[in-house]
């Protein structure tokens, strides 16, 4: 009896731990004459946040294209070249891992001004086409690929792309969905670094748009800021949805962030 | 097999007799370059910024001022208060997330049936922005929103925001922060569980050993080096709480929930000094490296 008792408070609790999400959905999907979208039109179109919407994806679609190019290839060049200072390299990656971002904070606004970069969208890709921990998963990924097939290959005068291209990111695909995912959830949730490059209305991403658009207390209405919370949280709850089984073993084997 | 080695070796060996030939550095010219703009070079001038007074604005004015950052930063109330407010942040949801974690960990583990549902139950917080997770909690948290309304129900008048009031609006910035991160740290457990081997346990049901026993004597101390690495990073994530801050309370009231990055932010950004807020960075860093130190001393002496 008490075991079950158990059962059905633990399921209560998983439940009523969903409870703030459903809150965002009831709430922008309502209004007093009962089910309206209305919340949603109004924010995407006089509130801009399909401006927003966009500069989120573009940002994305090249922060997504660097990382997938650049990670594998500094990661083959560290599993399959030879070359002096191999070691030192990878002291850097591991360097990045560890030092916290906000002393890079100030130095990179003043980098980004100085290159004429504040306030574009370029300067929000800039800083992120590459990335430590991706590497360093790609890395360890190549390092269990037999090294045979690329060895005949090369003797069949194979260059480096042709290897990479037919041999190693076709048995590389899972890792590089996983790399895709890390930059996709990173990325997207990214807050600090828009909040202090970007001044003007029409650059905003959508977590910077969302928040700034709960400082203005006082005509912004529940409805329209939850419609605003749903439009940035649900391409990642539905690429979750979609995934799920391969994000979940992604982190039940360490490879995602989280 | 013999052969196909033999006439690769001479391709690799003129390789390793140079320096990085061309398409080396083609493919490590875009780590290099970021590691040099974007990591080298901000670690190093941040780091000689915290002795100088520096405003963007007023570049002309920029002066050496030897430690004077760092020695103003004792008499600085607002990064007192925000050095006080992130140790207790840290001190007090790393043990309850870590536990609830390893608790819903044992009892999904466990579950015969719709495991999958619960771990994204849990998870998807974690997935979420948050500045998203934020702006749902302060409606929530509004002084006519669902929590003051509930506690109504339940015969408690609150006549405010739970985030207005000084006493109470970092607790309630650390529920929803347990809340929010819970999810991916059973994740990790979940993992952490399944690693066991089964035998142990099989083994100590046959000497007679209770759940309990198995728990404490078998998964617990398997679990060690799971534990360290969640303690590990969720303490570093804890340290750098900020975007909950920022959309929640500002900081306020009465620098009641300003944290060290909340400050440092303010600092840099608002004040625009930005030398001291180097200082204030560098200290951040002192701060995390011997937290993590401690941490990883206390599990040595355990292990």
């Amino acid at each position: 009896m008490l075991r079950y008792l158990l059962k059905l408070f633990l399921l209560l609790l998983s439940v009523s731990y969903l409870y703030p999400l459903f809150f965002m959905l009831k709430t922008s999907l309502s209004s007093a004459t009962g089910f309206d979208t209305g919340f949603y039109t109004e924010i995407l179109g006089a509130g801009n946040f399909l401006i927003y919407f966009t500069n989120s994806l573009v940002i994305l679609f090249f922060v997504l294209a660097g990382n997938l190019t650049f990670n594998l290839m500094v990661a083959y060049a560290l599993s399959r070249m030879k070359f002096r200072g191999k070691g030192l390299l990878f002291a850097f990656i591991l360097l990045t891992l560890m030092v916290p971002k906000q002393i890079l904070l100030i130095p990179s606004f003043i980098l980004i001004k100085e290159l004429g970069l504040l306030d574009t969208l370029t300067g929000l890709c800039l800083p992120f086409l590459v990335d430590g921990f991706n590497i360093f998963l790609l890395k360890q990924f190549l390092e269990q690929i037999p090294l045979d097939l690329e060895e005949s290959a090369r003797i069949d005068g194979a260059n480096e792309r042709i290897i990479l291209t037919y041999i190693l990111i076709p048995l590389l695909k899972g890792p590089l969905f996983l790399v895709a995912i890390n930059t996709a959830i990173v990325n997207w949730n990214s807050f600090i670094y828009p909040l202090i490059f970007i001044s003007s209305d029409k650059k905003r991403t959508l977590p910077l748009a969302l928040a700034l658009l709960g400082e203005s207390q006082f005509s912004v209405s529940w409805g329209h800021l939850m419609a605003g919370a749903a439009i940035v949280s649900l391409p990642l709850i539905l690429l979750f949805f979609i995934f799920q089984k391969r994000i979940v073993s992604g982190i039940l084997e360490g490879g995602l962030k989280g | 097999m013999n052969y196909l080695k033999a006439k690769a070796m001479p391709i690799t060996k003129t390789r390793r007799s140079l320096l990085p030939n061309f398409i080396t550095i083609i493919f490590l010219l875009p780590f290099l370059l970021n590691f040099l703009f974007f990591w080298l070079w901000p670690i190093c001038a941040s780091f000689f910024l915290a002795f100088f007074s520096f405003n963007p604005l007023a570049p002309a004015q920029t002066s050496f001022i030897g430690l004077g950052n760092f020695i103003t930063l004792l008499e600085d109330e607002a990064f007192k208060k925000a050095v006080v407010n992130t140790l207790a942040f840290v001190i007090v949801t790393i043990p309850i997330t870590t536990a609830m974690a390893l608790f819903l960990a044992l009892w999904i583990n466990n579950l015969k049936w719709a495991q999958e549902f619960f771990q994204a139950a849990y998870f998807i917080p974690s997935l979420i922005s948050m500045v998203v997770l934020a702006t749902i909690f302060k409606i929530l948290y509004a002084t006519h929103g669902p929590l003051n309304q509930s506690l109504h129900f339940f015969g408690f008048f609150v006549r405010e925001s739970c985030l207005n009031n000084p006493k109470t609006a970092l607790w309630a910035i650390m529920a929803m922060d347990i809340w929010s991160a819970v999810g991916y740290y059973c994740l990790l457990f979940i993992a952490g569980l399944r690693n066991i081997d089964p035998q142990l346990y099989e083994a100590a049901e046959i000497d007679g050993a209770s759940y309990w026993q198995q728990f404490l004597y078998i998964t617990l101390p398997l679990l060690q080096p799971v534990f360290l690495f969640i303690v590990v990073i969720n303490s570093i994530r804890s340290f750098q709480i900020f975007n909950e801050i920022y959309v929640m309370t500002q900081g306020g009231p009465l620098y009641a929930t300003t944290t060290m990055v909340y400050d440092l932010y303010e600092t840099a950004f608002q004040k625009l000094e930005m030398g001291k807020a180097c200082a204030k960075g560098y200290f951040l860093i002192l701060v995390i490296s011997v937290f993590t130190f401690i941490e990883f001393q206390y599990q040595k002496s355990k292990a």
